[in-house]
């Protein structure tokens, strides 16, 4: 059987038999795969703890198979795989792995995003911001190639109107008049700056408010392009509500 | 192919969890050799157990009466909730035997992929069993995935209005274990949470 060594953020995992895991896995050389964790939900697995969502470790896989098998793990990076996890950075965390794993290919391997995908957790940790997720959703979707066409009204073509309408169906915006979804002011403004490489300033946007509309914005985007909404996107927001009453 | 019943057997069995259809044949052919008698016996055991067992209304924990056996006892020190995912988990400290506490069962971590969030799980009424002064100490005892970790940390902030204690379940290095079989966040959390000798 051949062996390859490779580098992995963990993106979720399921139970297997008695004691093993299924991971799904977004590489660095070969895109997307699972693969099979024997024993690693044993106490004495010397796995266990390195195999969590969000972690990113230095994999020695061979070819199985079905499934590719984890021989050896190493620790790069923990992000959230960690003790006292803030509620609802980890919420962000899975929601924006959850998206990861809706809009690429298995095998695909595609190392802007996995800088973007490991960028992206180690700012939810060291930096977050109200627009961090939004922001990496649009950039991601803009990667996949399903960046919406901000340009004109989808409809009668006019420019740089003031749009307060989207059509998430053909993904542009619609003036007033040309029908469309309502959508908050503001959030084809963040985008359009994302879009045009101008994060930082969206990212100093401090409102939390903006950020849950941008946010809602972009999973939008990324639920008309999956076919289904992120199951994470919910829960999300009841975690993030949670920890703004309690303080 | 197989009788008709026997088949049915064999599909039934095989919905079982960790049991496919290899295992499912062998268990078939195996109760089918053995005759009716133990046929009887393991089905009145399996209608009894599905019937008989519900939740306990204070912990959540698996009982055959409204309260468990831990809660039910007068014996068991009252002021001490040890807080857990499952009703396994009441199982394996039970058998620690070291616990002499109360249990509330979670039922489940918060998990956002499975969509499972705050609204799934036992939170209100874990709430309603802190208010008087009977309870003076919670203990969380989800497991150290990450996402035990988040329920822990949620519910921290969730419970530390009632004014209880609030404790963490340790995790580190297994008992019995070298060093260099541990890996690095396992060791580092170790090191986290390490106590005074002296
Ligand atoms: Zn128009
Ligand atoms: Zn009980």
């Amino acid at each position: 059987m051949k062996a390859y060594a490779d580098r992995a953020v963990v993106i979720r995992t399921w139970p297997l038999g008695e004691s093993d895991r299924i991971v799904n896995l977004f590489t660095l050389s070969h895109g997307k795969l699972r693969a099979v964790a024997k024993g690693a939900r044993g106490a004495r697995s010397r796995i266990s703890g390195l195999v969590q969502p969000t972690s990113e470790l230095d994999l020695l896989l061979y070819q199985g198979r079905e499934l590719d098998v984890i021989q050896q793990a190493s620790l790069v990076q923990a992000n959230m795989a960690r003790g006292g996890v803030d509620p609802a950075q980890f919420g962000s965390a899975i929601e924006w792995l959850e998206a990861i794993d809706g809009l690429t290919l298995d095998r695909h391997p595609d190392p802007v995003v996995y800088d973007l995908m490991n960028r992206g957790l180690r700012m939810m940790f060291d930096e977050p911001s109200p627009t961090l997720l939004g922001a990496l959703l649009i950039r991601l979707l803009e990667r996949e190639g399903y960046a919406p066409n901000l340009s004109s009204c989808g409809l009668c073509g006019r420019t740089n109107a003031a749009y307060r309408a989207f059509d998430f169906s053909s993904s542009a915006p619609r003036c007033s008049g040309c029908g469309g979804e309502p959508i908050p002011p503001g959030v084809l403004d963040l985008t359009f700056e994302v879009l045009n490489h101008r994060v930082s300033g969206v990212l100093a946007t401090h409102d939390p408010q903006i950020g849950r509309e941008f946010e809602g914005f972009a999973t939008r985007l990324v639920k008309e392009v999956v076919g289904r909404g992120l199951r994470s996107s919910a829960v999300m927001a009841s975690l993030a509500d949670n920890h703004r009453s309690s303080g | 192919m197989y009788p008709a019943s026997l088949s049915k057997l064999m599909d039934e069995l095989s919905r079982l969890p960790g049991i496919g259809p290899k295992s499912a044949q062998r268990i078939a052919l195996f109760m089918v050799k053995r005759g009716p008698q133990d046929a009887q016996r393991l089905a009145e055991a399996l209608l009894a157990a599905a019937a008989n067992t519900k939740r306990c209304r204070e912990c959540f924990s698996l009982s055959e009466e409204d309260l468990c056996g831990v809660c039910a006892n007068a014996g068991r020190d009252h002021s001490v909730i040890c807080v857990v995912e499952e009703p396994r988990d009441v199982l394996a400290f039970e058998r620690g035997m070291s616990f002499r506490g109360l249990y509330h069962v979670l039922g489940g971590v918060i998990s956002p992929m499975d969509g499972i969030g705050p609204e799934q799980l036992h939170l209100g009424e874990l709430l309603n069993r802190l208010r008087g002064d009977t309870v003076k100490e919670v203990i969380l005892a989800t497991s150290s995935t990450i996402e035990g970790e988040a329920t822990a940390t949620y519910l921290a902030k969730l419970i530390a209005p009632a004014g209880v204690n609030i404790s963490r379940l340790a995790t580190g290095v297994p008992v019995g274990g070298d060093l260099d079989y541990v890996d690095e966040v396992t060791l580092s959390r170790a090191l986290d949470g390490r106590y005074r000798v002296t």
